[in-house]
């Protein structure tokens, strides 16, 4: 921990002018420093270790962020961990308005400390008059050298009264630190958020990402996650179902090679009746990789008439590889229906065969039969949202040794 | 000739089940394979196919590649395809997530670099695959779903004779192709397959059922039994199993 008090004691020095909320922060740091890193059950699979050892150093400010807007899309681009967000200027969207914020409510403790941890949390808001057309892009690049053992939270949080499609992706091939992404999502009654996070991270990195989400009446939150996990990745993402009609539909996909580590937990929590949620994450892993996915879905006494699907299908490449994944229901209603399912095997052979029968070498039947299996998620999306997965997920299938 | 597999023995899971096979197949020739359940006729389509449970313990499987005899047990599965070996299978299996379309043109264009005959680029394959699609009747919009994803039984045999008619095999096995057909399927499929039949190839029925042969006329006649074939004659030989079975034969 003493590379993190470190990191931080240096940032709030010579940053304290800019915090927003200097409450929340201090609760975060003091709370983080008295409990340590996570434990328990929930954290059993990740190891700090490694992160522990590292230097870690809070960047300085270096590269400008900036938004534009492009035929097809609004691209903003944060770059380096800039703190300069105010210098956004939104004016001329329509319906989009970013302001910066300090308030959220208390989560776990390293979790906390994360989204706090600059002071205050960008906050776009996605008005009646977005034009949901037109996606908006956020491309988090880290291409400074001083960036490798940084420490780089980032706090982003989205206000739907519309329908709009936000695409987020961290770039960062020389990155090796430690970078904290927060995605909080309030979508509104009616309104349809569709989350869509990809990593770009190097091999060298550690990641963890929370999302959560506040889901109002009639309204959808969906989500698609592809992770490239570094040394290791964790994901906590968290969904409130808060009133009739309200949906989350999850979708996560992991490709996971050499010693590579992602861990998956999500939390669905059906607050009312007539709420409907769906995950289905698939992950492909070779060499002695390891993923953990962890599916909690919890219905309320009063939740009466709530559907709930959830399944994580595994394909694993290696002998060494390993998966531990577990759904976690707790359900308390009677009148619901939650379906949960995991598989874990292998190359369907029967369907490599018939591939070879057809003139498609082994090589070349597996790829196909894996890249089946991981776009079968993405069959029923977008264009834009297959655009912005496909290339990557077809580089990393590429990168895996046993296909 | 075309084929030639001589003393054949092969198991499965240790267990034989091809125990001294012989058969010879020219160019030009339909050659029909009948006998009892478990004598041993999809376990022939599958090693000759190169199924990797099937485990040949003894003989040989010759295939005239360039006028030379070439034994396709040193070969691997997706070689043997290349080199116009074609198992329609009996259970086609279902690849979900690979379009039909996707599927067909690459498997043509691996065969076609192989033989060195010109692959086809998207337009191109479009238009010679909907001419084929006609030779089965099959709608256009199978050409869009997943590899016989959510295909009916017929609509399965027919995808398979389908990519028949689109690879041109030099040697084709058809894996009981008439079972799960109703008879207007069974007519759709038979009209496919002879519209296939050419002086330079040759197809290999194995059916349990006479009638598939009444729309699909056979040169020869064998009856596999035991792992071996104990009898070979004219189309003549598949009337007389329908109507007294085959213990007169063992």
């Amino acid at each position: 921990m003493e590379n993190i008090l470190s990191a931080w004691q240096s940032y709030k020095a010579s940053n304290e002018s800019q915090f927003v909320s200097h409450k929340n922060f201090d609760q975060a740091s003091s709370s983080f420093f008295t409990q340590g890193f996570p434990k328990g059950e929930d954290w059993r699979y990740v190891s700090f270790a490694n992160l522990k050892k590292r230097s870690l150093v809070w960047p300085k400010s270096s590269g400008k962020n900036q938004i534009e807007e492009l035929n097809d899309r609004y691209v903003l681009k944060l770059q380096n961990f800039s703190e300069a967000f105010e210098a956004l200027d939104t004016s001329a969207i329509k319906g989009m308005k970013i302001d910066v914020s300090g308030s959220d409510d208390p989560c776990e403790n390293f979790t906390d400390l994360n989204s706090w941890f600059p002071g205050r949390q960008l906050m776009i808001a996605f008005g009646a008059e977005y034009d949901s057309s037109k996606p908006l892009y956020i491309e988090i690049n880290i291409d400074n050298e001083e960036l490798r053992t940084a420490f780089c939270p980032v706090s982003l949080v989205f206000k739907s009264q519309s329908t709009p499609k936000v695409f987020v992706e961290t770039k960062g091939d020389g990155f090796e630190g430690f970078l904290s992404l927060d995605l909080a999502t309030q979508v509104n009654e009616g309104c349809r958020l569709g989350l869509y996070l990809q990593e770009g991270l190097s091999a060298e990195s550690h990641a963890m990402v929370n999302i959560k989400a506040d889901v109002a009446k009639d309204a959808t939150f969906s989500c698609f996650d592809n992770t490239n996990p570094g040394l290791w990745s964790r994901h906590n993402l968290r969904v409130n179902l808060n009133d009739k009609h309200a949906k989350a539909s999850l979708k996560g996909v992991y490709l996971n090679q050499d010693s590579h580590f992602v861990d998956h937990h999500t939390e669905i929590h059906h607050k009312v009746g007539q709420t409907f949620s769906e995950q289905d994450y698939r992950g492909v892993l070779g060499d002695q990789s390891k993923a953990v996915f962890n599916g909690k879905i919890q219905i309320d006494e009063n939740a009466s008439g709530s559907n709930s699907e959830l399944i994580n299908k595994n394909l694993m490449l290696s002998k060494k590889a390993e998966i531990d994944t577990k759904p976690e229901l707790q359900i308390y209603n009677d009148d619901v229906k939650a379906a949960h399912g995991a598989t874990v095997g292998q190359l369907d052979e029967e369907q490599r065969f018939y591939l070879q029968s057809r003139g498609y070498s082994a090589k070349q039947a597996g790829q196909i039969l894996a890249k089946a299996f991981v776009f079968g998620l993405l069959d029923n999306e977008d264009q834009s949202v297959k655009d912005f997965f496909g290339p990557q997920l077809t580089h990393s299938l590429s990168q895996m040794k046993e296909l | 000739m075309l084929l030639e597999i001589k003393d054949l023995h092969a198991e499965v899971e240790e267990k034989p089940v091809l125990k001294g096979l012989n058969l010879t197949i020219n160019p030009g020739e339909v050659h029909a394979i009948m006998g009892p359940n478990g004598s041993g006729k999809s376990t022939l389509s599958k090693v000759v196919a190169g199924h990797p449970s099937y485990e040949v313990t003894k003989g040989d499987v010759d295939f005239e590649i360039n006028f030379k005899k070439v034994n396709l047990l040193d070969l691997e599965p997706d070689e043997r395809a290349r080199e116009g070996i074609f198992l329609a299978f009996q259970y086609p299996v279902e690849v979900p997530g690979v379009s039909n379309f996707e599927f067909l043109m690459t498997s043509y264009n691996a065969l076609a670099k192989h033989q060195g005959y010109p692959e086809m680029d998207e337009s191109q394959f479009g238009d010679f695959v909907r001419e084929k699609m006609k030779l089965v009747k099959m709608r256009e919009e199978f050409l869009d779903r997943s590899v016989n994803g959510g295909f009916s039984g017929g609509e399965k045999k027919r995808n398979e004779i389908l990519q028949m008619a689109v690879l041109n095999p030099r040697l084709a096995f058809l894996d009981e192709t008439d079972s799960g057909l109703d008879i207007d399927a069974l007519k759709v499929v038979a009209e496919g397959v002879n519209s296939l039949r050419s002086k330079d190839n040759a197809i290999v029925m194995v059916t349990h059922y006479q009638r598939l042969l009444d729309y699909i006329k056979p040169d020869f006649v064998h009856v596999l039994s035991g792992g071996q074939i104990i009898k070979s004659g004219g189309p003549d030989l598949a009337l007389k199993l329908e109507s007294e079975g085959y213990d007169w034969i063992q």
